[in-house]
């Protein structure tokens, strides 16, 4: 399952650094950011807001009941700050200048503040991490020294995060008019932060179930169950802010206009916010780790789901149409994810991470603990929702992006088309004749026949389409009447030479 | 070029034939491959198109304060001493933010190179303006339809020409407040919603938007760690204060 992840994801890559942006995804300048931003960056970043969480809770309110979970939720966090960071070299243009935001600033940037605090704080993650490590290093000494760092390192590590996540949500203020009014508010900066940590709650809660079901560890009901109760405090905060950021700019009829857009709202907003909300206000369902899981599980698709709207279906009736990934995108954000998830198993054996594994962060070795018995039922659903979601992606757009041609017997050498089959240029969907009006400039109107210029002249696309679509073929003048721009691309070829020349009765083109 | 003179651009679209001169000087001037298309993108950074029957000059707008210069996270958007917006290749790192943030919708990518740069007017800055000549566009204009000058200089000129051809233009210059003013201005007869140019746009800077919050960011993080660490202070304190109240009974005991 790994192997066809893996291959298909270096594949991707290949794709990706070789043919560059253009060919390895569906973005444009019309749709500049589309799945790598606005899952593996925004999503991904909120989902791996639960280790600033955490980590305040234990060392700034003192509450060291959750000390047992804190290192895996370093962990998980850590990792995902670093799959954002690999899906950040995929998505910028010139990965290889990446780093120039730490000598280059523009302090007036939204971004270049997600920039400088993700570093920062992917670094304060690194050195919270370490001791893990230099326990298995048994530098034990070393990882003791570090622990005491960890508290100015915790403060400083929440208000960088603090600044970050309000910052991915202030990259959008700028764009009022883009982004559809549903998601649009001066107030975007603290409904991510507060959706952030609400988020990073909900993964502690589907991790440690994960933890549990892989490696057969015991569960933490009651820190769990704990931090159930506060995702139901944070979740009605969100709504409120929700609410008044609406009410403020006055923007709650779009969700009863019956669009898209309103769909997709309330889809979010019962899915992620509701539903959740009411599930976690029972006692029941918070102290049943069954449930407790499955009730975070609506928290995490609501944050995708807000991200997803914040930076793709918000902003598509702007750009006049709907965005869908490519297959490259899919398939590397898929090949990351499974990375991390990997890493994170793999980390989770070989280091002395979850405390089960023995008292206080002394390692015991996995093997005699865990019979070997790997049952992975929800992350192998996960990943096959995952892939089936792909499919169903690709054969979407290729059904709404169908090839130009079917290959039915036509075949382009060099730049003369070769018609074999039966289909004859049936087979391309050519446009209809058009008629450049009679204006002005123009004696009489011209018709243009696609169909005469490749049936009769075999003209291939691209003689007069080197940039797919505009006419953009260089130009020519001939004669005295034909040097507007719109001449130019007939006498490019109809110079006498190629083609019959432009430069004689005018009749023969211009129709009164 | 006086360095108090704002660098300005002012399209009269009741005098543009749609001859293209500009857009094949742009390409000149700034050795652009290929040719002129139908939409701006990285390689085309200005052209004539037709609407209703009135030929449109397109290109970028130069913003008095442009969204694009403040969102680049490395600063390689910049508004130079002459209010042009120009664009330092050896900087951008392909966030695409600018394309994002423009009101306008003007930036486009290099999304076909494997090393991709944004593309768009820079106004000829350092291989005109920089010697004291005017952008290529405006220069060859056969009929003065686009013309450069000092941006207040060019609204004087357009005001005064409302004034006096009151039958021939509508009563607005696109460009005076839109976005907060850009240095590109517009005169027109026709209504510039029919012409395709962008409506709805604030009358004050994009920036200005995000500004507050940024500016807010250092007393966020000073106040912050003072309040987060006295927090932290407090509470150790507290617990510390009860382990050893329970020391004390245990003692007792």
């Amino acid at each position: 399952m790994f192997a066809i992840i893996a291959t298909v994801g270096l594949y991707a890559t290949v794709i990706r650094f070789g043919m560059g942006l253009g060919a390895s995804t569906n973005l444009s300048d019309r749709f500049p950011w589309g799945l790598w931003i606005g899952f593996d960056d925004l999503a991904g970043v909120a989902l791996a807001a639960g280790g600033f969480t955490v980590a305040a809770g234990v060392y700034i309110l003192g509450l060291h009941h959750y000390r047992p979970i804190l290192r895996a939720t370093i962990l998980t966090a850590f990792l995902g700050y670093l799959m954002a960071g690999t899906s950040l070299i995929y998505d910028v243009g010139r990965p290889l200048r990446i780093w120039h935001p730490i000598i280059m600033w523009n302090e007036h940037s939204p971004m270049f503040l997600v920039a400088v605090c993700v570093m920062v704080y992917t670094a304060i993650l690194a050195i919270e991490f370490s001791p893990a490590i230099f326990e298995w290093l048994e530098l034990e000494h070393v990882g003791r020294f570090i622990h005491m760092l960890t508290p100015p390192l915790t403060i400083v590590g929440v208000l960088v995060a603090t600044l970050h996540q309000s910052a991915l949500g202030a990259l959008f203020v700028i764009a009022p008019g883009k982004l559809h009014p549903l998601w649009y508010t001066p107030l975007l900066p603290a409904l991510f932060y507060v959706s952030a940590i609400g988020v990073g709650m909900s993964m502690v809660i589907v991790e440690s179930s994960l933890c549990r079901r892989c490696f057969g560890v015991k569960r933490h009901d009651n820190i769990l169950s704990g931090l159930a109760k506060a995702i139901v405090v944070i979740l009605t905060a969100y709504l409120t802010l929700r609410i008044l950021s609406l009410a403020l700019q006055r923007s709650i009829g779009f969700a009863f206009q019956g669009s898209i857009e309103s769909l997709m709202f309330w889809v979010e907003i019962l899915l992620g916010i509701a539903t959740p909300l009411i599930l976690f206000t029972s006692a029941k369902i918070r102290n049943n780790s069954h449930t407790r899981s499955y009730a975070a599980l609506f928290v995490i698709i609501g944050v995708v789901l807000n991200r997803l709207n914040v930076s793709i279906i918000g902003i598509s009736r702007y750009a006049g149409f709907s965005y869908i990934p490519s297959f490259i995108e899919i398939a590397t954000t898929v090949f990351i994810v499974t990375l991390g998830i990997g890493a994170f198993c793999l980390i989770v054996r070989h280091f002395p991470i979850l405390p089960e594994f023995g008292v206080d962060g002394s390692y015991m070795p996995l093997h005699n603990k865990v019979d070997g018995q790997h049952r992975r039922p929800v992350l192998f659903v996960a990943i096959a929702a995952f892939a089936m979601l792909t499919v169903a992606l690709i054969a979407y757009g290729y059904r709404i992006h169908p090839p130009l041609h079917k290959g039915n017997g036509v075949s382009f050498d060099s730049n003369r088309l070769k018609i074999t089959g039966n289909g004859g240029t049936a087979a391309l969907r050519l446009p209809a004749d058009y008629t450049f009006p009679k204006n002005s400039l123009s004696p009489g109107k011209v018709v243009f026949s696609h169909t005469r210029h490749v049936q009769l002249g075999s003209q291939a696309c691209t003689n007069c389409h080197p940039d797919l679509y505009p006419m953009s073929r260089p130009t020519k003048k001939i004669g005295k009447f034909h040097g507007t721009a719109r001449m130019h691309g007939c006498a490019a070829c109809h110079d006498g030479k190629s083609a019959f020349s432009v430069d004689r009765d005018c009749a023969g083109c211009h129709v009164k | 070029m006086e360095n108090y003179l704002k660098a300005g651009i002012l399209t009269d679209l009741t005098k543009c034939v749609g001859c293209g001169a500009c857009a094949v000087m742009c390409k000149q001037v700034n050795n652009l491959p290929g040719g002129i298309a139908r939409q701006l993108d990285a390689y085309t950074w200005t052209l004539v198109e037709k609407q209703k029957g009135v030929y449109i000059r397109r290109q970028c707008m130069h913003c008095l304060e442009a969204a694009c210069v403040s969102v680049c996270p490395v600063g390689a958007l910049t508004r130079n001493r002459l209010g042009a917006v120009i664009y330092n290749q050896d900087k951008c790192i392909g966030c695409r933010y600018c394309i994002m943030a423009c009101p306008f919708d003007i930036p486009k990518y290099q999304w076909n190179s494997r090393s991709p740069l944004v593309g768009k007017c820079i106004f000829c800055a350092e291989k005109r303006l920089k010697e004291g000549r005017q952008p290529g566009c405006t220069q060859v204009c056969p009929t003065g339809a686009t013309i450069f000058g000092d941006r207040q200089t060019l609204m004087a000129e357009a005001r005064r020409r409302i004034r006096k051809y009151p039958n021939r233009y509508i009563g607005h210059i696109y460009g005076e407040r839109e976005a907060g003013g850009t240095s590109v201005l517009y005169l027109s007869a026709l209504p510039f919603e029919q012409l395709g140019f962008k409506q709805g746009l604030r009358q004050k800077a994009y920036p200005e938007l995000t500004r507050k919050m940024i500016r807010d960011v250092p007393i966020i993080g000073g106040v912050g760690g003072v309040a987060l660490f006295g927090v932290m202070w407090v509470i150790n304190r507290r617990i510390e204060l009860k382990r050893q109240q329970q020391e004390a009974e245990k003692d007792k005991d």
